[in-house]
This record gives structure tokens, sequence and C-alpha cells, in this order.
């Protein structure tokens, strides 16, 4: 499959079945509307404040610290409100990480069908995979750590014998985990499109797709990647040039780069599952099976 | 030859004379350079000194021959001669200094199995008598020596000394580290104290104080191992030598009108190296730290042509080099001091911070500062340190303002400036005078001697005006170049350049006393505001009060409250401008009557963005 099919092809998988999309971004928009609410209200006698709104405009930390030692006196309902706005911070990005895996398998269950399946098996699609991709998780985490503290421990040895060679390995320690990432990423993919819940043999099958389509598979990487990367360029520009009271522009301009951004990581995931399929069938071709299990719905 | 043709032919004649003359007029004098480029005449040499030293990096120790001579250019015969043994500091943990200090030194400790000390053998005129040492404090940091006949004015003394300095491992701005192979010799050598009005200006050494001393020329021979490379203060005498018999080399330097030496040493220095004008910039740095070193290299250049334009020429055309070490990483305690012609930077924390932090380029601008304001403009450190630190500090801020890459903090599109960092280091600790003796500030002594002056100085440039600013800097520099100044100095200039009601309320107000200011809204109703000053520092300043029809400014001048009757008021503000940064707060200068809801719904809006992103972060962004 020529790259540009393989976008192509993903590109309409994304739009054709929005319910990812739309549930992926409704998922983070929705708890940081919540959090930002929960931690501005108590600060809006800020903005009565013209030197802290324009240290908020020109994101001069000189005037922002004068403003945090000028903070109108809180009350009690809006010390607390804001003490919850930043306990529910890290509460809700380790329950999102639960409710993305969740989404995974629901959306690479989407992907790899030939038709979008009713709102009740995306549902039960997501939970089916929920197991099997904590534990290729788990195995991805185990391996991490070891990498992480070999790469300590060959740098504090290099650090001794030549100082710059300490850095090259931190950098290609930094290269191996987010191959790694990347990997088990595959190997969810991998999974579900073969249907096998089989932890370990989806991190051959994801093995599979690297050596048979390296190229294909960079190229979506990179590829998303740099769209990503754009994105996320645009959006810090148009931050700074929007002025601060025009909340609407505001608004409109970044949340249209975030359902973009959103898009983009999806664009990947469904690439994904459009070269696993291709290259598990091959597979299975070659070794004279027929076409590879669907996930059951 | 026909009248018309003969009067013709004087007329031009004439005119090429004129011609000819205007033009070898117009020669010399563009040949001659303006005033203010030319070098001064070289200030008189007070103490001068020919060491031959020889450093042995096992035991990091130095065994020396000095001579040192010291002129008399005074009206008062001296009858004694007092030298600073500064290293007799390190000598333990039980010294003044170390109890003073913690004994820590800008969050390094010292090890007491590695102590730094001083002693000196044998003294003598260079006529032959012997002198005796004795001590002037318990730790022997000042030690004086009884002259069988006093120095009389205009002539000078002449003594040689033998002496050893122990280097402790790395411990304020001197000493050895990086397992033997890196040393930083700073305050190495018996060194005069300064004869004026009739006395010895020399303390025992404290913890917060630096250095004092005179004008003159240094000889110094350093030997070392063959392979080590060597910077130290002025210029190298001739080429690298060749190796001695015994494997040592040694490295020759002169440095002439400056009042301190210093150098450093290592197997692995490298260098990078830029001319800036008639000036070798070298920056020294230690294999591994070449990213730092470039850093530091582009800093000092800009940072140079800055100052120059703001206070006329490096050394005043005196000195044709400038070297910048950047120390080892475990050599932190040696960074961010100034000599003359050389100074050093990689206080840990500064090269081991991310690109966006550019505290290394702080270092830099500030010591390069020094070279001002310390090893020009020679103020006494002891006494008075708030003088070169605070200048310095000042100095800094202007730099940080104007460098290429942004101010001290550049990080996600936030900048927190040096002078608003300093601000907010002044405002903990704000009811301080910036002067005072070095040991008469605790653990204040960072925002007496440098976050007030900063602070004061920038409110002093915002009310008179970056010129006049500039004219009372360049003023104080050419008038005390090469010379000694003291607050009272400064406060003369000051008066001079920009007034004496200006030179009455900076020293009266911020210099010698300790009181502060806080402008503040402390009312708002529909009718109007009310704006009350906290403290007892007293500088007039307008207020604005913006109506639907437009803005009015009115004068605040020093008293009681401002009452802002104006019925319909949408905004009121004291000091729009921010002239007087030494305002406490400047958030708490205005109000709005309402609410800003457009802000705050903006305001949400970015944070929610902010938040999704790092919601959507889990194993991949």
């Amino acid at each position: 499959m020529k790259t540009r099919t393989l976008f192509r092809h993903a590109l309409v998988r994304v739009v054709r079945r929005p319910w990812p999309w739309l549930l992926r971004y409704l998922l983070a928009l929705f708890p940081a509307a919540l959090v930002a609410m929960l931690l501005l209200v108590p600060l809006r006698g800020w903005f009565r404040q013209p030197v802290v709104i324009e240290a908020l405009e020109t994101q001069s930390l000189d005037l922002l610290l004068d403003g945090l030692r000028a903070l109108p006196t809180a009350s009690a309902v809006d010390g607390l409100l804001w003490l919850a706005g930043l306990l529910a911070v890290p509460v809700i990005w380790a329950a999102l990480r639960l409710v993305w895996l969740w989404l995974e398998g629901a959306l690479l269950t989407t992907y790899a069908a030939d038709a979008p399946p009713s709102p009740r098996a995306f549902v039960r699609a997501g939970f089916r995979w929920l197991g099997t991709f904590l534990l290729i998780g788990l195995l991805l985490a185990a391996i991490s750590a070891m990498l992480v503290v070999s790469a300590i421990l060959l740098g504090l040895l290099a650090r001794m014998v030549w100082r710059p060679l300490a850095m090259v390995i931190a950098g290609a320690g930094a290269v191996l985990i987010a191959a790694m990432v990347l990997y088990g990423e595959l190997a969810r993919t991998a999974a579900v499109v073969s249907g096998d819940k089989h932890a370990v043999r989806a991190f051959g099958r994801a093995a599979s797709v690297v050596c048979r389509r390296p190229l294909s598979l960079l190229a979506l990487i990179l590829g998303t990647l740099v769209l990503r990367g754009l994105l996320f360029l645009a959006q810090r520009e148009l931050s700074l040039a929007i002025p601060l009271s025009w909340w609407a522009a505001t608004l409109i301009v970044q949340q249209a780069i975030q359902v973009a951004i959103t898009g983009a990581s999806l664009l990947r995931r469904a690439g994904e599952v459009g070269l696993a399929a291709k290259v598990l069938e091959a597979e299975a071709q070659e070794l004279g099976d027929s076409v590879a299990q669907r996930p059951c719905l | 030859m026909a009248p018309q043709r003969h009067l013709r032919r004087r007329l031009l004649s004439y005119v090429h004379r004129v011609v000819t003359l205007c033009g070898l007029i117009g020669v010399i004098a563009f040949s001659v350079p303006p005033l203010s480029a030319q070098a001064p005449s070289p200030p008189p040499d007070v103490a001068s000194y020919t060491i031959s030293a020889t450093y042995d990096p096992d035991t990091h120790r130095i065994t020396a021959q000095e001579t040192a001579t010291y002129v008399n250019h005074t009206d008062a015969a001296i009858p004694d001669l007092v030298f600073h043994l500064y290293l007799n500091a390190f000598s333990s943990a039980d010294t003044l200094w170390m109890r003073e200090a913690g004994p820590q030194h800008r969050g390094f400790s010292f090890s007491a199995d590695h102590p730094g000390w001083i002693q000196v053998g044998e003294i003598r005129l260079a006529e032959g008598t012997a002198l005796t040492l004795e001590p002037v404090d318990a730790d022997s940091t000042l030690v004086q020596a009884a002259l069988p006949t006093p120095v009389l004015p205009g002539e000078s003394v002449t003594v040689e000394l033998a002496f050893e300095a122990q280097l402790p491992r790395v411990f304020a701005r001197t000493g050895w580290a990086d397992g033997g192979d890196f040393v930083m010799a700073g305050q190495w050598f018996p060194k005069f104290g300064v004869w004026e009005e009739g006395a010895w200006n020399a303390y025992p050494f404290h913890a917060n104080s630096e250095f004092y001393a005179d004008f003159g020329a240094y000889r110094v021979d350093v030997t070392l191992p063959h392979g080590w490379i060597v910077d130290a203060t002025g210029v190298r005498d001739g080429d690298v030598p060749a190796p001695n018999d015994d494997g040592t080399v040694t490295h020759r330097f002169r440095a002439d009108h400056v009042i301190d030496f210093a150098w450093s040493a290592s197997p692995h220095f490298r260098r990078l190296s830029e001319a800036a004008g008639d000036v070798a910039v070298t920056v020294t740095y230690p294999s591994g730290q070449r990213a730092a070193a470039r850093r530091v290299l582009s800093a000092t250049l800009e940072a140079l042509a800055l100052y120059e334009d703001w206070y006329g020429s490096y050394g005043r055309g005196l000195y044709p080099a400038l070297t910048v070490i950047v120390v080892p990483p475990d050599a932190g305690g040696a960074g961010g001091m100034e000599y003359p012609t050389l100074f050093t930077v990689g206080a840990t924390a500064t090269t081991a911070t991310p690109r966006c932090v550019r505290l290394l380029e702080v270092e830099t601008v500030h010591e390069l500062g020094h070279q001002w304001f310390q090893s020009l403009v020679a103020t006494n450190e002891a006494e008075e340190p708030w003088l070169d630190e605070g200048f310095t500090d000042y100095t800094t801020a202007r730099a940080m303002a104007r460098l290429e890459g942004g101010e001290a903090i550049t990080c996600g599109g936030w900048t927190l400036s040096y002078l608003g960092l300093q601000r907010l280091t002044y405002a903990m600790l704000p009811e301080i005078t910036m002067a005072g003796k070095a040991w008469d500030f605790g653990a204040e002594y960072g925002v007496a001697t440098y976050a007030k002056p900063v602070v004061a100085l920038s409110t002093l440039e915002r009310t008179v005006g970056e010129a006049a600013m500039l004219r009372f800097l360049r003023t104080y520099v050419d008038t005390y170049a090469f010379k000694h100044a003291t607050g009272e100095d400064v406060r003369a200039v000051m008066a001079d350049t920009l007034g004496e009601e200006t030179a009455t309320w900076f020293f009266d107000e911020l210099v010698y006393d300790d009181v502060t200011l806080d402008v503040q809204v402390a009312e708002t109703g529909a009718d109007g505001a009310v704006l009350v000053r906290e403290g007892d520092l007293c500088l007039p300043v307008p207020v604005e009060v913006a109506m639907q029809s437009g803005e009015i400014i009115q004068p605040w001048p020093c008293g009681g409250p401002f009452e802002a009757d104006a019925e319909g008021w949408q905004r009121v503000t004291a000091d729009p401008d921010r002239t007087v940064l030494v305002d406490l707060n400047l958030a708490n200068n205005a109000a709005r009557r309402r609410l800003d809801w457009q802000s705050w719904l903006g305001s949400l809006a970015r944070l929610t963005r902010t938040l999704q992103s790092f919601f959507r972060c889990g194993w991949l962004p």
C-alpha cells in the first residue's frame, strides 16, 4: 500500500466514523473546562486589577508575581474551590489514562471493522480490549524501566570515560523510550486487527508490521507528528495574537485547533490499523491461512 | 602679463593656499581622537607585585616568592605595613568567616578535610632588614609588620617575602576541584591593604565581605606541570615557553593598572576566542562545556558593546585582553566572581538550567559589569558593597533587557525580567538600607547590596530619563576611573548631573534609610476611589483616572491619601508609567470599577486549552 493511499484511507476512516473523534475530543474538553472553572472562579477578583490582566495578556511574570502577592482575600468557599481544582488535575489525568485505554479499544475496533459498529457494540469493544491493553502497558512499563535504569548506569559509566558520551547515551535512551511507546501502540493495534487478545503475540505482530512496512510506518508517524507540531505552533502563535478580552475568538480558534490535533492523532491510529491489516493479511496468505479473524463485536 | 590675468592668478594662488591650509587643519583634527576615546593618563602605581609561584596539583599548594612595593601617594607617613592573608579564613570551620557563614557559601559547603591557608615565611625589606608579621585578628586573615622607618609621602617601600598558600577544595570563589585537575587561584597571595586618610583601610575577612586594594603592576610567573593550560589577569608575557628540565612549564603574565591578580589552570581547558575591537576576548572552558562557552562568549560580546557605549571603553583602552573562565560543574563555588580582566562563570545552577532560563547570561553580563564597577572604579567592597554590586546588578538588568534571546527567563512564552526578579527579591525584605558594611548584613546582604540598588537605580532612571541617567553614570565612571570612590563621591556626581533634589531623595531615603512605599487603591465605589501610600518613602506619583470620555491625569504629591471623585469612572491607576519601581507592589496600584468579564472568559478559554493538552498527554502527546 502506497503511503499516500494509506493516508487517504486513514482519513476516510476517521472522517466517516466520527464517534471516536468526537468522544476523544469531548473527553478532554469537559474535564478541562470543569477544572478551569474551579481554578478561575475563585480568582475573579484578579480581573478588577488592570495590571494582572495586562500580565495575562502579555505573559509577563514580572507583573503576575505582583498580582499573586496582591490577591484579594479569598472566601472559604473560593479557597475550597481552588483546592478542589488543584487536586482534580492529577486525579482526572490518572482517570483519563484508563478511559483512553477503553476508548482506544473501541476506536481501533471501529477503524478495523468493515462497517461502523453500533453504539452498544462500540462500548463493548472498548471493555473487551481493556485487559489486554493494560497487560501490554505493564509489559511496556517494565521494559521501559529496565531501559531507563540501564541508560542511567551506562551514562554514569560513560561520564567517567568521556563526558559527551553520556549525553549521547541519554539521547539514545530517550529515542528508545519513545520507540517503545510507539511499539506498544502498534501492538495494541495489531491485537485488535488480528482479533487475538494474547498480549505477547501482539508484540510479535507489531514486529511484523515494523519489519514489513518500516518506511510506510515511519512516514505515517512522522507525517502525523509534523502535522500535530504545526497545529501546536499555530495554536501558540494565535494565542498570543488574539487579545485576552476577545474570548469568543479565542474559544473558536483554540477549540478548532484542538479538534484538528485530536483528528491528527486518530489519523495515525487509523493508518496503523490499515497498515496492520495489510501486513497480517499478507502473512496469513503466506502461511496459507484464511483471512485473519475479524474482531468480534 | 595683463593686469586681469595677473589678478586672477594671484586670486587662484590665494584660494589654493586657503584650501590647502583648511585641508591640513582637517587632517590634523580628524587624526586626533576625540577626548572620550583617548586613553587616559595611566594611573600611578600604588601596590605592585612580582610573584614567582609554583603550584603542585597533588598537594594543591602554591609555593612562592613575592616582591611587593607600596608607594605612598598620600600626605601621611606610613608607619607599618598591613597584608591581607584571605585564605586563612578557610583554615578551619571555627574562623570568624566560617562562624558568620554557616559554614557555607552560595549553597556550597566547606570541606574541613581540605582547608585553605597562607603562611608567610621570611619577610624582609628590599635592603635586607627582616620584618616580623603580627596577626591583627585571631584568624590571621590580616597581619601587620612594623617598619623601622616610616614611608614618607612620595616614597615607596619594597618587601620580599616567601609564602605558601594551601588552596581549599573549591570554596568561596577559590580552590581546586575536578579531582585536582582544575584550580582557581583567587586571593592567593599576601596583599597590601589600602593606605588612605592616615590609616590602613583593611579588615579581618568577614563572610559577606569582598575586597579592596590599590592599583598597581603585576608580574607573575606560575609554574605548573607540562600540559596544564593557564589563564590569568592581564596578558601572557611572551609565548608559552618550553618545558623546564623537571617537566614543568613556567607561564609568565603581566598586568598593569589593576587591583588584583587571579589565575586558573587545568589540563582539560579549551578556548574560544574572538576580537572585540582592540580587546581579545577568550572564553576558557572545560571539555564538555562547549555549549555553555558559546553562550558565554555571545553574551560577553553583546554586553561588552553595550557597556562601552554606556560607560566608556573597557579598561579605558589599557586592558588589551578579557578572559572568561567557565568552571567545571563540580567547581561551582568558584563561578560567578570578578577579577580585573578576568571573571568566572558557571556556578552549577547556571550551566545546568534549560536554555530558556538564562541565568548563565545573567551571570556573564553581571561579572562583565564589574570590569567597570570594581576593576575600573575601585570602590571599597568591604565598607560599601552596594557601590560595586548595586551598580553592576543595575547594569545587568539593563543589559538583559537588551540582549538577543530575551530576558532572564523566557519559557513557554512567559517572561520574567532580571529587574522583575530583583523587584521580587527586594519586596521580600524591603526595610533595609543600601549603605552599610558587608558584615552589618546577615542573610539580607543580597537584598541590601544587589536587589534594592537595582530597583532604586531603575527608579532613578525612570524618574530622570535614560539620557540623564547615562550622563550621570558616564560622569561617575569618567571621574573615578582608576580611583577609589565612596558613596559620598557618587552623591556629589549625582547632585552635579541630576540635581541636588534628586541626589537628596535617592541617598537620604533609599541609600541611608530603610523606608518603603506601597501605593494602593484602598477603596472603590460608584463615585470614585481612594488611593493611599503605605510606608514612609515619599515619591510623588501621578494618578490617572479613566472615564468614558477619556483619561484625566492628576498629580499626587507626598502627603495624605488621594481621593478620585469621579462619577462614572472606569479605571484608576497610580503611576501609570511605572516609574516608581521601589513601589512594593504594582498590581495594587490600579483598579477597575467593574470586573473585566471578557478577560476572565478569555483566561478561561486559554486555561481550558492548556488543560486539554495536559489531559490528552498520556503515552504520547
